[in-house]
């Protein structure tokens, strides 16, 4: 290698002190997002249609006796459907994150190539051929989800040149695919109780989260966000041009194949019980982007923890503000639409 | 050291490519010439291990390098674009520490060490003030400059460049060329660049390769020939133009 020691001078003096300062910044930044997630997590688990007070909270939290419909309120609804938002927004924030690095447009969405309208495909068929009970649903919606990627995956396999925008191409073509075939399904569906439930899904509700429910879908997730986790510096190369990447020593089409399995686990472990949240992945990555300048995976990171928290505030909403329980994609698409104009308008686009 | 043995390579149906063989060797930089179409950036791919050729090889002290996986041909061969793909806010350092990865198990991060020799591959293109500046907002100069450091990282003995002038303005081509053949120079590499002008060929390489119409129609030393053979070469090539001789230089002129 080269003799580094001879050439010092002050810039890299300047550099490692500025480094060591954003490290730290780095750590604290990090940190003060997981608290605020946290904090906001403890008192949206105390506010719905039943409230638990603060002091419950702390009661359960430290393992003290109280009143035993608190204690069902809090166990049986509260937390698994807290956590489960948390999960949610974590997830499908990095999901986000990921696929605008991959796909090198910040407009990229989680459900790029297919994974959300194959999910709801999948949700539609539970709900008209399968009695559709919710279990029954979520796996269905798992499976729709995963073959619909899985099919853009194979059809951008057969063009010649094998570039990123047909992968794009690919998931437009199987998304609209799916559109056609959830039309068919709404036009024969049984409108009074089956054609409202597909209209429900696709809205999004954290309303029948159940303790179940969130255990059955958490190792898929994990298993994604590990998977992504690992994979952390490749997925940075792939934001790099396919020639550049590959130059630099990554095998594109392997890593990029493996980082949408993943991201995809991800998606639609969360989906296939949540039904579609609209949104989220995008402005949580974007935030997360314009306060830290830069993109890398310290960056996805910090954007799962403020999309955690933004789905905390907009569920929370969804179940206090009317009598009835809103879906919470029409909260999020509220919150997510104006902020993509305020993106538009921007002069700068340093995202 | 890099030896090409009549590769021919297409896009579709058409030849790009036909037949052609050269050798480079460490410590010159060679200059690829030619004009659009003539096939200089397939070529390029090509040896680069980026473009599967047609039939013909590319020899790296005998071992053919399309035989290497992404990773090993990535520690034997660098390669820099026309102009740089990032497409988000990043810091210049790590901009740089990108050149790392051949070097890095799938599931590593760069090391504390590897951070050090990313700075001191920025000392050496002297932009080490910038390391903990957004790269996007660099000028088109200093990008490139940033550039040739990741490539130093990746520490390959072969370097290629592809038309890395492209997009700057003339004080800037001649600083990134001159900063390319002090590299090539002092870190002993074989080099590969390919230009549109002549003229920084004649300026800045020891050695040219001219393609024409996908074949190759001269391959030799500057340092071996006189003003006739450049007369007669480039009059072939870029048809109406004039070659003066001034202070040992040649400068082609249209």
């Amino acid at each position: 290698m080269r003799d580094i020691s001879s050439s010092d001078s002050g810039g890299r003096e300047s550099y490692r002190v500025s480094l060591e300062s954003s490290g730290k910044k780095d750590a604290i930044r990090l940190l003060v997002a997981f608290l605020l997630m946290l904090v906001i997590a403890i008192i949206s688990i105390g506010i719905g249609k039943f409230h638990i007070s603060l002091v419950d909270i702390r009661n359960i939290i430290l393992g003290r006796e109280v009143d035993p419909t608190v204690r069902m309120v809090f166990f049986g609804l509260r937390l698994p459907r807290t956590i489960m938002v948390m999960i949610a927004g974590i997830g499908l924030s990095m999901a986000g994150s990921v696929y605008q690095t991959i796909f090198r447009n910040p407009l990229a969405t989680p459900d790029i190539i297919g994974v959300s309208t194959g999910a709801n495909l999948g949700a539609a068929v539970a709900i008209v051929y399968l009695a559709g009970r919710p279990n029954t649903i979520a796996i269905s919606a798992f499976v729709g989800g995963t073959i619909a990627v899985f099919a853009a995956l194979a059809l951008s396999r057969l063009s010649s040149n094998r570039r990123i925008t047909d992968l794009v191409l690919a998931g437009i073509v199987v998304s609209s695919i799916a559109e056609g075939l959830i039309m068919m399904l709404k036009y024969f569906a049984d409108p009074e109780r089956q054609l409202a439930s597909i209209e429900y899904w696709a809205m999004g509700s954290f309303a029948s989260i159940t303790e179940g429910k969130l255990l059955a879908v958490l190792p898929y997730f994990v298993l994604g966000i590990i998977m992504l986790f690992l994979m952390r510096w490749q997925i940075n190369i792939l934001s790099l041009n396919d020639d550049e990447a590959r130059s630099l020593g990554v095998s594109v089409g392997r890593v990029r194949f493996l980082v949408i399995i993943a991201a995809t686990l991800v998606v639609a472990s969360i989906v296939s019980v949540t039904g579609l949240v609209a949104f989220i992945g995008l402005i949580a990555p974007h935030i997360g982007r314009m306060i830290t300048k830069r993109n890398d995976f310290y960056t996805t990171s910090f954007s799962a923890l403020l999309g955690g928290t933004i789905l905390l505030v907009a569920d929370t909403l969804a179940r206090s503000i009317s009598s009835s329980e809103i879906p919470i994609s029409i909260l999020t698409t509220f919150i997510g639409a104006p902020f993509l104009a305020y993106l538009m308008m921007r002069s700068d686009k340093d995202y | 050291m890099l030896r090409v043995e009549n590769i021919k390579a297409s896009y579709g149906k058409e030849l790009i490519v036909d037949d052609v063989s050269f050798t480079i060797e460490e410590g010159e930089l060679t200059a690829l010439l030619g004009l659009n179409g003539a096939g200089k950036t397939t070529l390029l791919k090509v040896i680069s291990g980026l473009l599967k050729q047609i039939s013909g090889r590319c020899l790296l002290e005998d071992r053919d390098i399309h035989q290497m996986n992404d990773k090993l041909r990535a520690r034997h061969i660098s390669f820099m674009p026309q102009r740089y793909s990032i497409v988000y806010d990043t810091k210049v350092i790590d901009v740089v520490l990108m050149g790392i990865t051949p070097y890095l198990g799938p599931f590593d991060t760069p090391t504390k060490e590897q951070r050090e020799e990313a700075l001191a591959s920025l000392v050496i293109v002297g932009m080490e003030d910038y390391a903990a500046e957004n790269f996007r907002h660099l000028s088109e100069g200093q990008k490139q400059l940033v550039l040739v450091a990741r490539n130093l990282l990746q520490d390959a003995e072969i370097m290629f460049f592809d038309e890395p002038d492209s997009a700057l303005d003339f004080n800037n081509s001649h600083m990134i060329l001159s900063m390319i053949r002090d590299v090539i120079k002092a870190e002993d590499k074989a080099g590969l660049i390919t230009l549109h002008d002549p003229n920084m060929a004649l300026n800045y390489c020891d050695k040219i390769i001219i393609l024409k119409n996908g074949k190759k129609y001269a391959d030799f030393y500057l340092a071996d020939v006189g003003y006739e053979f450049l007369k007669d070469v480039f009059i072939q090539i870029y048809d109406d133009i004039k070659v003066l001789e001034h202070d040992e230089r040649y400068i082609i002129i249209r």
